[in-house]
């Protein structure tokens, strides 16, 4: 257990050292970066002057050694500094922006968790069913997570008036009561759910798919049926039970993947959340943005990889 | 199960919603009848942009260093002076003299901010001092010991008179174009950076500060009514979230969407729908390193580039027909300053073969790989391949591409950006004078390296000081001329853009004599005579 919690916390202060470098290592500057496309042009570039003086206002004309001291300092204390772009502090963005990509991907895990289950308990007891979702979720699990939405937003949201194509909310809208805002939400959160949901649905399926046939061959599942124990009671006690550690670790495991696919289908309906922070914050060399958004989600995937890896090592001793 | 289970998604969801924070300067946000009609003022109700991009609050020292961000500003703070279609106007001050290094702005009497305080000659001058001391975003004035203003008198409470040292063709724009600041609030604001209370979105624009949500990219704006230079148009401006905009102009989400190229017929033969053109406003042009390609410092080598690259091909398969081979005197056609006259350099894929045969030129060619540059790219080095000039594409983002550039870390460098039709090419001087180029990250700023031209420094110098329009204009296009002639770099080709808007509905964008992008021009959201 430790030796668990020792690789987690060497693995935090990797992935922070690194998050502090990358940025400030790669080619580009926050302050030099003018390129644009029509529409967005820098109206005018700032001056020699004004460089110097905003680096120094960023801190950024001092050696990295003394920056990672000063980021590091400031992070204990629950400052991540300030955005160079969205010029407010780092912490006020993310937290504008993070519950927005956190409920999404909660719903869509647990919506893909709940379907992926389902469809594999049938296709467990149905061979035919089987043939059909196998193909049909190997070939959706290759189609990336954008491609979906976009195909989404023109086959289904353009063509039904009632949805929503993009936001996630009704702009400037008063809502009558928390009941009308609620279903304001929902029906905006649809197009970028189901993306999600179909992106991730496939990889619940195969986890609980092979538990389900591999717990079908048990003797144990021969006896419970030669005992008379009805099917219903076999899949949903004995099956689902024994394969919950798995589908549960699955969950953790899956986290990263729903991160990358929450940043890319925000893209895409224009969503809120840290997808497009991240792009801008990328785009325009934002140092202490891209810092801060890495390091929310990179400790968000080393927890549940802990995690994950807790419910596994429990699960085999526990077999063991 | 599955009620328990629908619910929890439901509650899921909505934690995130509500969450999130609303614009904490959220006020009056009553919806309003997207419907043709007007209101009884002549306004219409509202104005829907596309939005979704998070530009920053539009504070003079908080909106992003970008054009929506700088527009979104402009529509709640005002300068002393505007540009019309035809060129200067009043704007605070409703007459200037120039005299010298001299000059004096009257403000309009019933001038005031937002807040019901009047503007006087007082918030000018502390606007000055203040930004001396904190350079906004937007900063026509300079900063530390380039700051542009040495000095200024207060007249009375109407007139102002500044100062320069030296005074030059855009000084009267500089001096028009900075924001002013109420000088009731920001005297005892000591960091402008991270001041973001409701009172820093208070100026004297035509437009109040109503709603900011970052997180969607929603903005809203509502009509001040005392504003002194014009009438608001509108009743609200509103930035609103869209994942595709033509989708959203369809849908009636928005009331002006720019048009992809190859919808342009459907839309050009539709009598309700108007149109906007953005002329020649985005070029695409090719750097050579001289220092290290030196065979390219012959004149005739030069000119094989051009008579090797099909830049009609750029024109026709890139920007599917909108834009026009580029002026090899720089400034684009459709500019009040292009010189039709410049050397033109038909594509003679022969002759450059001839040229180059048996040279064994060898070059690394760096793009950026987003928007049109990776397919020019594949274009440029299709023909010079065909010519005999073996060429290595190498791309990166644009921020690494702009660093390598400034650098002069590239052989041949394709650059691309916005910004070249409509304006006077002032840029002519930074990216050709020998005094003046490659001092800035601009791309307006990036000049060929090892070349020089002393008849092209002299000129680009030139019209910077001269204050005569037609004459700076002759000078212009002298200018374009001996470029056109000497080639210090290669021009591909400017591409065109168009917005579609409904004619019945709103009708009022227009363009400034320099500055093509109606959209973020604050005199698109007022009423014109």
């Amino acid at each position: 257990m430790r030796k668990r919690w020792l690789w987690l916390i060497c693995s935090f202060l990797a992935i922070y050292l690194v998050n502090f470098l990358i940025p400030r290592l790669m080619p580009g500057d926050p302050f030099r970066y003018t390129s644009s496309v029509s529409g967005d042009d820098l109206d005018a570039g700032y001056s020699a002057e004004q460089v110097e003086q905003l680096r120094a206002y960023y801190r950024l004309d001092e050696p990295l050694a003394g920056q990672l001291l000063d980021s590091t300092a400031r992070a204990l204390r629950g400052d991540l500094g300030d955005s160079i772009y969205y010029k407010k502090p780092v912490a006020e963005v993310l937290a504008e922006r993070l519950p927005w990509s956190l409920g999404l991907m909660a719903a869509s895990l647990a919506v893909s968790l709940t379907a992926g289950t389902v469809f594999a308990l049938w296709a467990a007891r149905r061979r035919n069913a089987d043939r059909v979702l196998y193909p049909v979720c190997s070939v959706l699990a290759e189609v990336p997570a954008f491609l979906l939405g976009v195909l989404l937003l023109f086959l289904v949201a353009a063509r039904v008036r009632w949805i929503p194509l993009s936001g996630g909310v009704t702009p400037f809208a008063r809502h009558a009561d928390f009941g009308e805002r609620l279903s304001d939400l929902l029906i905006h959160a649809l197009m970028p759910l189901c993306t999600m949901v179909l992106a991730q649905l496939p990889q619940f399926f195969f986890t609980a798919r092979a538990c389900f046939l591999s717990e079908l061959e048990k003797p144990y599942l021969l006896a419970a049926r030669a005992k008379g124990l009805r099917e219903g009671r076999i899949r949903f006690h004995y099956l689902l039970k024994n394969s919950a550690a798995a589908l549960v670790a699955r969950i953790f495991l899956s986290v990263s993947t729903a991160v990358g696919a929450t940043l890319l289908v925000e893209n895409v309906f224009a969503y809120p959340g840290i997808g497009r922070v991240l792009r801008e914050a990328v785009a325009y060399r934002d140092f202490p943005m891209i810092q801060g958004v890495f390091l929310i989600s990179s400790l968000l995937v080393l927890v549940c990889l802990f995690l994950a890896d807790r419910i596994n090592g429990d699960s085999a001793g526990g077999e063991g | 199960m599955k009620r328990y289970l629908a619910w929890g998604l439901a509650l899921l969801i909505a934690a995130s919603g509500c969450a999130a924070p609303a614009s904490p300067e959220v006020s009056d946000t009553s919806e309003a009848s997207p419907s043709g009609t007007q209101a009884e003022n002549g306004r219409v109700p509202v104005l829907r942009l596309a939005g979704g991009t998070d530009w920053g609050a539009p504070g003079v020292y908080l909106h992003a260093s970008r054009g929506p961000g700088n527009a979104k500003k402009d529509l709640i703070f005002a300068s002393l002076l505007e540009a019309d279609e035809k060129g200067v106007i009043g704007w605070m001050a409703e007459s200037w003299e120039a005299d010298g290094n001299n000059y004096t702005f009257t403000l309009h009497s019933d001038a005031k901010f937002h807040d019901g305080e009047p503007l006087t000659a007082e918030d000018v001058a502390f606007t000055i001092d203040y930004y001396r001391q904190f350079p906004p975003v937007n900063n026509p004035l300079g900063a530390g010991e380039g700051f542009l203003i040495s000095g200024y008198e207060v007249i009375d409470p109407q007139r102002i008179k500044i100062s320069v040292n030296n005074s030059d063709a855009v000084t009267l724009t500089a001096l028009g174009g900075f924001e002013i600041l109420p000088k009731h609030i920001w005297e005892r604001v000591e960091d402008p950076m991270t001041y973001s209370e409701p009172d820093a979105f208070i100026g004297s624009g035509a437009y109040c500060f109503s709603s900011y949500d970052g997180a969607t990219g929603s903005y809203e704006f509502t009509a001040f009514d005392g504003f002194c230079a014009g009438e608001p148009a509108a009743d609200r401006i509103q930035f609103v979230p869209v994942s595709d905009e033509l989708l959203a102009f369809e849908n009636g989400e928005i009331d002006i969407a720019g048009l992809p190229a190859d919808l342009f017929d459907r839309y050009a033969s539709d009598p309700a729908i108007g149109m906007l053109e953005k002329a020649n406003d985005m070029g695409y042009k090719l750097l050579i390193n001289f220092e290290k390609h030196p065979e390219f410092l012959e004149l005739a080598m030069r000119g094989g580039l051009y008579q090797a690259l099909d830049r009609q091909a750029v024109v026709d398969k890139v920007f599917r027909g909108m834009g026009a081979v580029g002026s090899a005197g720089y400034a684009p056609p459709g500019s009040i300053y292009y010189n039709e006259n410049c050397v033109r350099y038909p594509y003679e894929p022969e002759k450059a073969a001839a040229l180059f045969a048996g040279k064994g030129i060898s070059v690394a060619m760096i793009a950026a790989n987003s928007g049109n540059d990776v397919k020019i790219a594949e274009l440029v080095k299709n023909d010079l391949t065909a010519a005999g000039i073996e060429v290595e594409v190498a791309a990166y983002d644009s921020a690494v591409r702009d660093e390598m550039v400034n650098a002069g870390d590239y052989e041949f460098a394709l650059v691309g950006n916005g910004g070249w039709g409509g304006k006077a090419p002032a840029y002519l001087r930074t990216i050709f004078s020998d005094l003046s180029k490659n001092r800035g990250g601009n791309p307006h700023s990036m000049g060929p390296i090892g070349y020089s031209s002393e008849r092209i420094t002299e000129l680009a110098e030139a019209q910077q000081l001269e204050t005569d329009f037609n004459r700076r204009v002759e000078i212009f296009q002298e200018l374009q001329l001996e470029i056109s002639r000497e080639i210090p770099l290669v021009v591909i080709a400017t591409q065109s853009s168009y917005s579609i808007y409904r004619k019945d509905y709103y009708d009022g964008w227009m363009k400034t004599y320099d500055y093509q992008q109606a959209e973020q021009n604050r005199l698109s959201y007022l009423k014109r005579s």
